[in-house]
């Protein structure tokens, strides 16, 4: 085996206790592995952060269930200067920590989640009768100076959630859509969040270090796979197709097949190709039910039977396929 | 928080174990090509879900197809005859499949697993009809035969994994369906204590056949829900009412559970376990068992047990309880949020405490290897 190989497999406990009951290695061998695997030293390390955030996790929902009990006899003042307090607190320890700390980083996500609070504790008091997107539209905007500044990725990930949400109520309450179009939203989400991956994969090319970590990128192949697969979800719910719901199904058809040529090409990473793929497979059987069974309630016995038998053989073409592509992948150390 | 092991290569491993001399050359080379071959053979996670889909649609467009032509009827007779033919052909497919083409070696498992479920499915129903209805009692019975008929013979995981489950919260549901009383409480308390048993023994042995493994797991999961049923159900709040069970005995078995958990963890890991920590650690347990839900306890046995053996599975478990415990203790349970949020503050302060005791001691140092 050569030495790239061998650097590219990474031990784990199943393997050395394989090598042990296949008498490959000696007891001595497997102990010594293991020892190398799991140090005991990091027991007294684990055990403390498990107290520390059992304990925080314990005492702040006893804290909101304090404020829960209360919250009708505290005044509309004390309220929101409480929270304000808070997020002025936790602001001010952010800047006391230092950006480059995670406490510090940790503490402007905590004012920011605080911001979205006292927007809702605000709405709930003087009832202002405003739409929903108003609060997430205020909320995005405020915190967007603080994730600029944080350089931290679950604070872009909340403010991409609140985002999002905000552009879907806008698109349900101000835009009020008709049903013919009502689904058009989910596309417009889709090319919002590739901006944003693109700008993601843009500055990591660039070597900026805070961004260097593959679950970002994975997680938003994930939020724009889910919204690019809802449209056609739809062909199986309406009796008579919309033409949005049919052009959405061709720019989802699109998006996926840019994504894995990027994805397998340009950037190569599997777990996105192996994710495109699996999404393939969702729209591809979406579209075939659509076709070949038209409607669920009457379903024609026959139809089924080709519906398994197309079923049968897609899966596995495109199992075989991706087995491939990964081995491909894997060698070239992706 | 719970990436607690170190990342080695297998480059990294062997010339650790040459300089050491604990391997000679030949060791290496026979340990070099069974990695090969294995690391080959290995497949990739993400595979089966794909394979799983396909197989799902797949058997449901099959069966679909058979109940609609009526080639599956729904006499008594006609179900018991079809869920053996279903049976019949999953153990029988699953037997012949071909162990040289892995992937399709694992779409045929997955496959003859939708068959299994079917044929179990019509099992029951045929053999609840064929009783009297539905009752929990013949639900219990009818799982139960059919797991043990096909157990040894249909070997997939799922499939041994789901049964057990189900026959486990079956014979729950049946203890509780009626209340009698005492005879009630002693019947839930004690299928509890086996269950902690079966546990105990399968999670802490190094060694178990792998047949063994799902009924490891499908305990763990039935003593969630117990201990989450007595979690919204206790007597808390409900002083009055007799429907209600008592936590006491139940709180008393967690905690043993968790000192001996300790214990069990402690003389793994460290040479001396009789230590101050080891000991304010057992007896700090007992003091949570007074204050906190059962159900904090039973987190943190996964927890312990999870980082113990090293199974990721149970430690996921241990640390997804929490949230799901606080999220549902808000809304049940008949005592004013008061009340809850003194015993969630009261317990949170003792893990708090632990924490500045080991920054304190120092025990929470880290040694890089």
């Amino acid at each position: 085996m050569d030495l790239k190989k061998q650097n590219s497999i990474f031990v784990d406990e199943q393997m050395i206790d394989e090598l042990s009951s296949k008498g490959i290695i000696s007891k001595s061998a497997h102990d010594y592995a293991l020892a190398l695997l799991y140090p005991t030293q990091n027991l007294g390390l684990w055990v403390s952060r498990l107290l520390l955030i059992l304990g925080l996790t314990l005492s702040l929902s006893g804290i909101i269930y304090f404020f829960a009990y209360n919250w009708t006899k505290i005044s509309p003042s004390t309220k929101l200067y409480s929270i304000q307090a808070s997020i002025f607190l936790c602001l001010i320890s952010s800047y006391f920590y230092g950006l480059q700390k995670l406490s510090g980083k940790i503490l402007l996500l905590s004012a920011s989640v605080l911001v979205g609070v006292f927007l809702a504790v605000f709405g709930q008091i003087y009832q202002t009768g405003a739409d929903n997107y108003n609060l997430f539209m205020v909320w995005s905007l405020l915190i967007f100076p603080l994730v600029i500044l944080s350089n931290f990725i679950p604070l872009w990930l909340l403010w991409l959630s609140v985002s999002n949400i905000f552009l879907l109520f806008y698109w349900e309450q101000k835009v009020l859509p008709s049903h013919e179009v009502k689904t058009v939203i989910y596309s417009c989400l889709v090319i919002f969040n590739i901006i944003f991956l693109s700008l993601y994969e843009l500055f990591t090319h660039r070597g900026v270090t805070w961004l260097q970590n593959q679950w970002t990128r994975i997680l938003l192949i994930l939020i724009i796979l889910t919204f690019s697969l809802i449209t056609p979800v739809n062909l199986l719910y309406r009796s008579e197709t919309k033409y949005s719901v049919i052009f959405g199904t061709f720019f989802s058809i699109i998006i996926h097949i840019a994504l894995y040529k990027i994805y397998r090409f340009k950037i190569p990473c599997v777990k996105v190709v192996t994710a495109t793929l699996i999404s393939s497979c969702i729209l591809i059987e979406i579209v075939a039910i659509k076709i070949i069974l038209f409607d669920f309630q009457r379903a024609d016995a026959i139809r089924l039977l080709i519906l398994a038998y197309l079923s049968i053989h897609l899966f596995r073409f495109l199992t075989k396929k991706l087995n491939i592509i990964i081995k491909k992948m894997s060698n070239s150390n992706v | 928080m719970f990436n607690f092991t170190n990342s080695i290569n297998l480059q990294q491993l062997l010339h650790l174990w040459q300089k050491d001399g604990i391997l000679n050359s030949s060791e290496l080379e026979k340990t070099q090509s069974f990695i090969e071959n294995q690391y080959q053979r290995k497949d990739i996670p993400l595979m089966y879900i794909l394979i799983g889909l396909g197989a799902f649609i797949t058997a449901f467009c099959l069966i679909a197809f058979l109940v609609i032509t009526g080639i599956v009827n729904r006499s008594i007779t006609g179900s018991f005859i079809w869920s053996f033919i279903f049976i019949a052909l999953a153990c029988f497919f699953h037997r012949k499949r071909n162990c040289k083409d892995q992937l399709y070696y694992n779409f045929s498992a997955q496959n003859t697993f939708y068959l299994m479920v079917a044929g179990k499915i019509l099992f029951v129903i045929a053999f609840s009809e064929f009783f009297d209805g539905a009752t929990n009692l013949n639900i219990a019975f009818a799982i139960s035969i059919i797991t043990v008929i096909t157990y040894y013979i249909y070997e997939l995981p799922l499939d041994r994994f789901l049964s057990l489950s189900a026959i486990l919260f079956s014979i729950f549901f049946v203890i509780i369906e009626k209340n009698y009383g005492l005879l009630t409480d002693i019947l839930i308390n004690s299928f509890f204590f086996l269950q902690i048993l079966v546990a105990a023994l399968l999670l802490t042995k190094k060694k178990v056949k792998n047949a063994y493994i799902p009924l490891a797991y499908a305990t763990v999961f039935s003593l969630c829900y117990i201990v989450y049923y007595f979690t919204t159900t206790s007597k808390i709040g409900y002083w009055n009412n007799t429907n209600i069970h008592n936590l006491i005995y139940i709180k008393a078995v967690l905690t043993t559970s968790l000192v001996s958990l300790i214990i069990f963890v402690a003389k793994k890991t460290v040479t001396k376990w009789k230590t101050e920590p080891i000991i304010l650690a057992c007896l700090s347990s007992i003091l949570l068992g007074f204050i906190s839900p059962p159900i904090v306890i039973l987190a943190i046995c996964f927890m312990i047990l999870g980082y113990a053996n090293h199974q990721k599975l149970l430690l996921t478990l241990g640390a997804l309880l929490i949230p799901i415990f606080i999220y549902y203790y808000y809304y049940n349970l008949d005592v004013d949020l008061m009340t809850k949020s003194i015993i969630l503050m009261s317990s949170g302060m003792l893990f708090i405490v632990g924490y500045f005791y080991m920054k304190v001691r120092k025990l929470d140092k880290e040694e890089i290897v």
